[in-house]
This record gives structure tokens, sequence and C-alpha cells, in this order.
């Protein structure tokens, strides 16, 4: 009988060892396929949009990978940006982790068609 | 005087094994044994997974910043499904984007000359395509393979560039969910030339 209980002590002890460490590496892995799926998304927009960046919308196939992603643009200057290429853009896109806190991914953008715009 | 006499055989008790005893320790073994098989088991394949994530978003970083690139500097582009051919004609430069089975080569020739190789290897029963985009735009397609489906890979990672495609890319079974995509797009070369040089 003691036997059976150690023995199902250690596995216990092995399996939620296991499965922590697993979780763990899935969370994080999770975490760089946001970082680098949201800088591509916000890359794209960048590239396409147009200078009024209340019409920017996440594309089909990333909302379909991260449905409670949210977009956040606003404008900023180019005291703000800190830098001397005009008016830019802060894209931001957020998402909610499964422990509660939120992972952002964010950039500041001069938007090609933008430039072309003006 | 009475002398007693006691044999060993009487004097100590035989431990030796019950059936039941048999019995427990061949199930905690058994289920010791199960566990384990099946704890290896989850953490092979989720090895597996993460190492195909891994290449995956390697690739897909890779590939964008080349493309990015090459948008910019070269000044006419032809599309189609499985090539993309950028030229610059100052540098008298091509840049060539070939698509074999989710695996994208780039060569890179100057003067005619071959200058540089790259190549982008997706996960086994990736996809990749080339398609054009108004006005003057391309875009990229990646489309990773079914979550369900276990595809034969070659020994980088990515599928066999020989075969039968339906070996390479086996049918999914019915009411399996669209797999997930990428879609990177890019303004293409006449439109990226007249933005640099806008004031």
């Amino acid at each position: 009988m003691l036997e059976l209980v150690v023995s199902a002590l250690l596995i216990g002890v092995l399996i939620s060892m296991l499965s922590q460490g697993i979780t763990l590496v899935s969370r994080q892995q999770k975490k760089q396929s946001f970082h680098a799926l949201a800088r591509i998304e916000l890359n794209n927009l960048e590239r396409t949009a147009t200078a009024d960046f209340g019409k920017w919308t996440l594309s089909e196939s990333f909302r379909r990978r991260f449905p409670d992603a949210k977009l956040q643009v606003e404008a900023i200057t180019e005291q703000q940006s800190g830098l001397p290429f005009g008016p830019a853009v802060k894209a931001s896109l957020t998402q909610l982790q499964n422990n509660g806190t939120a992972q952002q991914v964010q950039l500041v953008l001069w938007p090609r068609s933008a430039r072309n715009e003006q | 005087m009475k002398k007693t006499f006691s044999s060993p055989l009487h004097s100590s008790v035989r431990t030796g094994l019950t059936i039941a005893g048999i019995i427990v320790h061949l199930t905690v073994a058994a289920a010791m044994l199960s566990l384990g098989t099946v704890s290896i088991h989850m953490l092979l394949k989720s090895e597996s997974r993460l190492l195909d994530e891994s290449l995956l978003l390697k690739s897909l970083e890779r590939l964008e910043a080349h493309l990015d690139a090459d948008s910019i500097l070269y000044s006419s582009q032809s599309v189609t499904e499985n090539e993309l051919l950028l030229k610059s004609d100052s540098r008298a430069a091509t840049a060539r984007y070939t698509i074999r089975r989710g695996r994208v080569d780039r060569t890179l020739h100057i003067n005619e000359e071959l200058n540089s190789r790259e190549r982008f290897v997706f996960p086994a029963g990736t996809t990749v395509r080339f398609d054009s985009t108004d006005p003057t735009g391309f875009s990229v397609t990646i489309t990773e393979g079914f979550g369900t489906l276990q595809y034969p890979a070659a020994g980088d990672g990515g599928s066999p560039v020989t075969g039968l495609d339906s070996d390479t890319f086996p049918r999914p079974p019915r009411g399996t969910a669209a797999p997930l995509q990428t879609i990177m797009t890019f303004p293409g070369a006449s439109a990226a030339n007249a933005q640099e040089v806008q004031p």
C-alpha cells in the first residue's frame, strides 16, 4: 500500500512539472507568434493604408487568428515622434493573454500613401 | 530436563509474495508506464509543433524583410502564381522569387551574374502564392497546413519537393476548418518609386 501512495505522489509531481513546463513554453511561443504576426500586420497597414487612419482595419486573416486583438491608431506630431520625418501615426495592436495581462506591439509609422497625398 | 528443539523452519516466518501484492505492484507499474508513455508522446508532439511554428515565424520575417526592401528598390515587376520577378533598370539587377511547394527561393542577378541566393523554408504542408494587386502591387499569401493532418517533411522541415502532390498535401477530412493564412501586401515597384520622389 505504501508503494502505491509513494509512486502515485511521484507520478503526480512529475506530471504537474511536465505539464506546467509545456504550458509555459507554449505560452511563450504564442507571445512570439503574436509579436511577429502583429508586426507583419502593422507593416501591411503602413504600406497600403490610406492617410485617413480612422478607416484602418485589420485584415480578415489576422482577425481569424487573433479574434480578440484590438487596433489603436493615433496621430503624433514630429516633436512627439522625435524624428524629422513629418507627422506620423502610432499604431498598436493589443491582445489579452490567458493570465489576464495584455501583450502590446506598437509601431510608429509614416504611411506611404499619406506621404503621397501630402 | 526436557530439551526443546526448534527448527529454523518453524522459528522464522517466510515472507513471500501474495497474489494480491503482485497484482498491486503490476498495476502500479502499468500505470507508471502508460503515464510515462503519454507524457513523452505529449512532449515530442509539442516540441515538433513548436519547431514548426518557430520555422514559420522566422521564414515569414525574413521573407517580409527581403520583399519589402526589393519592392522599394526595383522599378518593374511581373507576377505569376509561382514566380515574382523584380527588375531594377539602374543597376541591371533582377530579383527572382520562385515557389516550390511551400519553399521560396530568391536569386539576385546583377548584370546577368548570380550575386546571391536565399531560401525561405516553411513548415511541411504550407503553401505560398503570389498575386497581383491594384494598381501595380503584389501580395504573398502563406497558407498553413491543417492542424489535424500529418504532412511528410523533408530534412529541413519543409515539404519534399519531389513526389506526388497528393502525398505531399493530403486532403483533409470533410468538415475541417479552413487553415490559417498570413497575407503580406506590397505597393509595388512603380508606386514605391513614385512615393520616393515626393519631398
